[in-house]
């Protein structure tokens, strides 16, 4: 049919249009990640040391060999997913625990919720710093931590001693805690709104039904939120991933290598000795990491047809 | 009755847990030095001696750190030049894209899709090095201009996420209706749709200007003078330096957290609602 | 004011046929419905005239221009959506005034055109409202001051009734309808509501899976359905069919011949139709065109002898078979039954003070004037019988 032909024209220029808007974010994305993430790659399999500027020449997959051969990256690497599976779980927890709160209706929830954005506004870097203080000698978290060991030793009659951020159990668990605190209100804010969506008839059936609010929780709440804390801890699982600012204010990667989290790991090697070939196979592993779970995690929201184009 | 009470125990809990780190920070800033010593929880004399040193604009103290404590006020200018770019190219580059995600089907939007989603999987340190040897090479380096386009990249991901589950709670039949009534297809944008979404876009500007205020490392690789260091940089900076008492660190980290705390608690509602409601939606 | 055709017109959604080959002309100040179940395509006919949608194939024409490829800012048209569509950042009287202000009309004249609209939809005092501080049906009223406002050549209305309560859809299709006699503009209505259609309308297009059905004036849908969809879709109850044989008896007469029926036909009628018997055949037949009676205390055989001498006569109806009550349904004005004829049910309207109930055996009558006959395959009709 003759008259079909303006319209195939139509829908190819119509196709242009969204394409020319996309272009702007494209190209920033391209220019400033998908590029260096690709000369990245390539810097990765020179010896490039900053050091050696005149000997900079190709070598395979030899950095990627001497790092999968140190022990350093190993120890960053359970570092960090130590650090990070911790940061996924509380934050979950805590964050659903204030999203439940704040769906309840009571008297002074506008000013809890008002004060939910608080850790969240804090940079990651003066956060660092103000559980430096916290946690320091005279912080008052530390004293608060004093006090409980020395419960504890009495009432158990053990000895313990608490040596506070010098001990790396207490340094790497603190810096979980501080990175915790800073990402609870974003999660919060994405169960509240998952919470809010789900129809109220539907409590209201299940009351009926009998359930308890345990119940009502775990067969209704749960599997309305299953969307929302899969993104949470999509997240969540990159910003563990990504932790420098906190780690590089609160801890220095201390006391030893206690909280030498992979990103730590990365900056050292890059700034610290100046080795960027190596620092870049570092990143490259990284980037594979992160966007294997995230792979993963997006499959598991496409299985659930949740994820629509 | 027992559900009211341990609900406000549960409230309670949840305040102490939110603010407590923060408002011992926030006394600390208030107490002279050796107070902080004695582990206190409240100033018993309160001061703002420890603020002073941020805002002695002649230069007249010879206190430690006086030098980079100096320069917060002209930190805080370039924080808020980059913070404010980073939020307006969010909004232009972020709204452009997301509307043709949300509005108009083409072949290819699934594939962009997953492209922003991945972009937004890379970590910052994988692509520090590259992003410095390429600033360093166009001399952008110790700009403005660098750490705008770096925090943007970081961003944009994420707004035009959110921006497009935003648009797309807005009925098509505005639109619609707005040719209806004579507008061009852009008419309609701007007329109908941008008034519309109006509340979207504002909790994704502040979302990215906070982002882009905290953000720290691409800031500190990329920034070496007070040209264009951004407050966090100078904070840490601040820290690193020994003999500082922590009272005054604590007051800086105070100015830092200032705007931003001013800004989440303005826009609380639209950010919760504007963020939450199209993460999940 | 404006003549609308439409020169068979798709649109395909990938894989879907939303609208296929529809082709109309739309009288100028005519009130067309297009009337067909939920997905039928309605919406997406009615996009196309606005120019909302570009179709697949097939031209758009007001009067004499084709305006397939206008786009609808361009087209002379004001429409009124389903949800309302209101701006909500606007006031009323902005939301009112706003067409004409992308129009290029002046403010003065902006300000008495929105007046006069909102004194046609009794809007008055809305006017510095915001459209979420409106009621359903204060925003139905909103809408339709907004389309009305610029006086466009043809009016398109897509459900503007479905999402308000039942006596508020009322009072508004009265409201519409005297619109209608005022302006003088040609209306495109959709609706899935059969008793609306049928109130409003000049005409009716019944639509099913992208097609047109029929098009007609409601009584020629009503009284002469072209087949078992427009003829169940169109009247409440929905009309009812029984399976049948078509069958000629040693005498000459025909009749249809079903479980627990069997129903005398007109010979003239059979013989316009040109059927032959064995034919396979649906009976349609409406509820307020059965009647129901007592049984006959005589036996079965008896009965029928004596109703068939009676139709002789011509005046009195013979009884198509016997059934039995299973529902009694008041409705006030009416009574309705439903019966159950050889496994089948149908529904019969009656007068209220009939006290026939539940288990009660009953004779049935069918008006032989009212009868509709479609064939058992196809569904299509096999005569007008009028
Ligand atoms: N944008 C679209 N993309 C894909 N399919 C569509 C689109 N719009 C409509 N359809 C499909 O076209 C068919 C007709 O849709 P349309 O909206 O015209 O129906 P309708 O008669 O208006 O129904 P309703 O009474 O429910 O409003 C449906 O099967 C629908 O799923
Ligand atoms: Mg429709």
């Amino acid at each position: 049919m003759t008259v079909l032909r303006p319209f195939h024209l139509m829908s190819r220029t119509r196709d242009l249009l969204p394409l020319l808007l996309n272009l702007p974010a494209v190209i920033l994305l391209l220019a400033f990640i998908a590029y260096p993430i690709g000369i990245s790659f390539w810097m990765s399999l020179h010896r490039y040391n900053l050091r050696r500027p005149d000997q900079v020449y190709f070598h395979g997959l030899e950095n990627y060999a001497t790092i999968l051969a140190s022990s350093e990256f190993w120890n960053a690497l359970w570092i960090s997913l130590y650090f990070t599976f911790m940061a996924v779980l509380l934050v979950i927890v805590i964050a659903m625990a204030i999203a439940l709160l704040l769906h309840e209706s009571f008297r002074g929830r506008g000013v809890v919720r008002a004060l939910l954005l608080i850790p969240w506004a804090i940079p990651g870097v003066v956060n660092g710093l103000m559980w430096v203080g916290l946690l320091g000698d005279y912080g008052a978290f530390n004293a608060m931590l004093e006090d409980s060991v020395a419960a504890v030793n009495y009432l158990f009659g053990i000895n313990i001693v608490y040596t506070g951020m010098a001990s790396p159990f207490v340094a790497l668990n603190a810096a979980i805690g501080a990175h915790v605190w800073r990402s609870v209100p974003f999660a919060c804010i994405i169960f509240l709104a998952a919470i809010q969506a789900i129809p109220t008839e539907q409590y209201r059936a299940a009351r009926v039904d009998g359930a308890t609010s345990w119940n009502r929780f775990r067969f209704i709440t749960l599997p309305w939120l299953y969307h929302a804390v899969l993104v949470v801890a999509i997240f969540e699982t990159m910003n563990g991933f990504r932790a420098f600012d906190l780690i590089y204010a609160l801890t220095g990667g201390g006391p030893g290598d206690a909280t030498h989290v992979i990103a730590w790991q990365t900056y050292k090697e890059a700034f610290a000795r100046l080795d960027f070939g190596g620092a870049n196979a570092y990143s490259y592993l990284i980037t594979l990491i992160t966007m294997t779970l995230a792979i993963i995690y997006i499959r598991l929201l496409y299985r659930r047809g949740l994820v629509q184009g | 009755m027992w559900r009211r009470a341990s609900l406000y125990i549960y409230a309670l809990a949840a305040v102490i847990y939110l603010t407590l780190p923060f408002a011992w920070v926030a006394a600390v800033s208030f107490m002279p030095e050796r107070e902080v010593t004695q582990q206190r929880w409240w100033p018993e004399e309160p001061t703002i001696g420890n603020y002073s040193l941020y805002f002695d604009v002649e230069g007249q103290s010879a206190d430690v750190g006086a030098a980079i404590a100096r320069q917060f006020p002209r930190a805080i200018i370039n924080s808020l030049i980059i913070g404010s770019a980073v939020m307006l190219l969010n909004l232009t580059c972020g709204s452009l894209a997301a509307y043709a995600l949300a509005r108009l089907p083409f072949r290819g939007n699934l594939l962009l899709l997953l492209f922003y989603l991945g972009s937004r999987s890379v970590p910052g340190v994988a692509i520090m090095i590259p992003m410095y040897l390429l600033m360093r090479s166009y001399g952008l380096l110790d700009t403005h201009l660098s750490v705008i386009l770096s925090h943007t990249t970081f961003t944009l991901p994420f707004t035009i996420w959110i921006l497009k589950g935003y648009f797309q709670t807005v009925p098509l039949d505005l639109e619609r209706a707005a040719r209806v009534d004579g507008c061009t297809p852009l008419g309609a944008l701007v007329r109908v749709f941008l008034p519309v979404t109006t509340p979207g876009l504002v909790a994704v500007g502040i979302f990215a200007f906070i982002a882009s205020w905290g953000e720290f490392l691409f800031a500190l690789l990329f920034t070496t003078t007070i040209a264009s260091r951004p407050v966090t940089v100078l904070a840490s900076d601040f820290a690193q330096e020994l003999q500082v008492p922590f009272t005054v660190i604590a007051a800086g980290g105070v100015l830092v957290i200032l705007l931003p705390l001013v800004l989440s608690f303005l826009f609380q509602r639209l950010i919760i609602q504007g963020i939450g409601g199209s993460v999940t939606g | 004011m404006a003549r609308v055709r439409l020169n068979n017109l798709t649109k395909h959604f990938g894989d879907v046929v939303a609208v296929d080959d529809v082709s109309l002309d739309i009288a100028d100040r005519e009130f067309l419905t297009l009337l067909g179940p939920s997905g039928c395509g309605k919406t997406t006919l009615l996009n196309m005239i606005a120019g909302l949608e570009s179709p697949t194939a097939g031209e758009v024409w007001f009067d004499d221009r084709n305006v397939t490829a206008v786009p609808p800012e361009r087209r002379d048209i004001a429409m009124v959506f389903q949800t309302y569509a209101l701006y909500p950042h606007m006031h009323v009287f902005d939301n009112v005034a706003f067409g004409l202000k992308m129009r290029g009309v002046p403010a003065e004249d902006r300000k008495k055109l929105v007046q006069a609209a909102a004194k046609t939809m009794e809007i008055e005092h809305l006017l510095d409202r915001k459209p979420r501080a409106l009621s359903g049906g204060q925003r139905q009223r909103v809408a339709l001051a907004r389309a009305i406002v610029r006086n466009p050549g043809v009016f398109l209305l897509d459900e503007p009734l479905s999402n308000l309560d039942a006596q508020l859809r009322v009072v508004m299709r009265t409201e519409l309808k005297r619109l209608h006699g005022e302006l003088e503009m040609t209306f495109v209505y959709v609706t899935h509501d059969q008793a609306e259609s049928l109130i409003l309308s000049d005409r009716i297009v019944v639509m099913k899976e992208g097609t047109i059905q029929q098009i007609g004036t409601p009584e020629s849908i009503y009284d002469s359905p072209a087949n078992t969809f427009v003829a169940g879709f169109v009247g409440s109850p929905p009309i009812n069919l029984l399976k049948g044989v078509l069958e000629q008896t040693g005498g000459g007469d025909w009749r249809v011949v079903g479980e627990g029926f069997s129903c005398g036909m007109a010979t003239s009628m059979v013989e316009r139709m040109g059927q032959s018997a064995g034919r396979e055949v649906s009976l349609g037949v409406r509820a307020e065109d059965i009647g129901v009676g007592e049984v006959q205390s005589t036996a079965n055989s008896d009965s029928e002898t004596a109703s068939e001498t009676g139709g002789q006569s011509g005046t009195q109806v013979r009884s198509v078979g016997r059934a039995e009550v299973v529902v009694r349904e008041p409705m006030g004005s009416d009574l309705f039954l439903t019966v159950d004829v050889g496994g089948s049910n149908v529904k019969v309207r009656t007068r209220p003070e009939n006290r026939m109930d539940r288990g009660d055996n009953v004779e049935l009558y069918f008006d032989p004037g009212k009868i509709h006959l479609f064939d058992g395959e196809s569904g299509e009709a096999l005569l007008d019988i009028r």
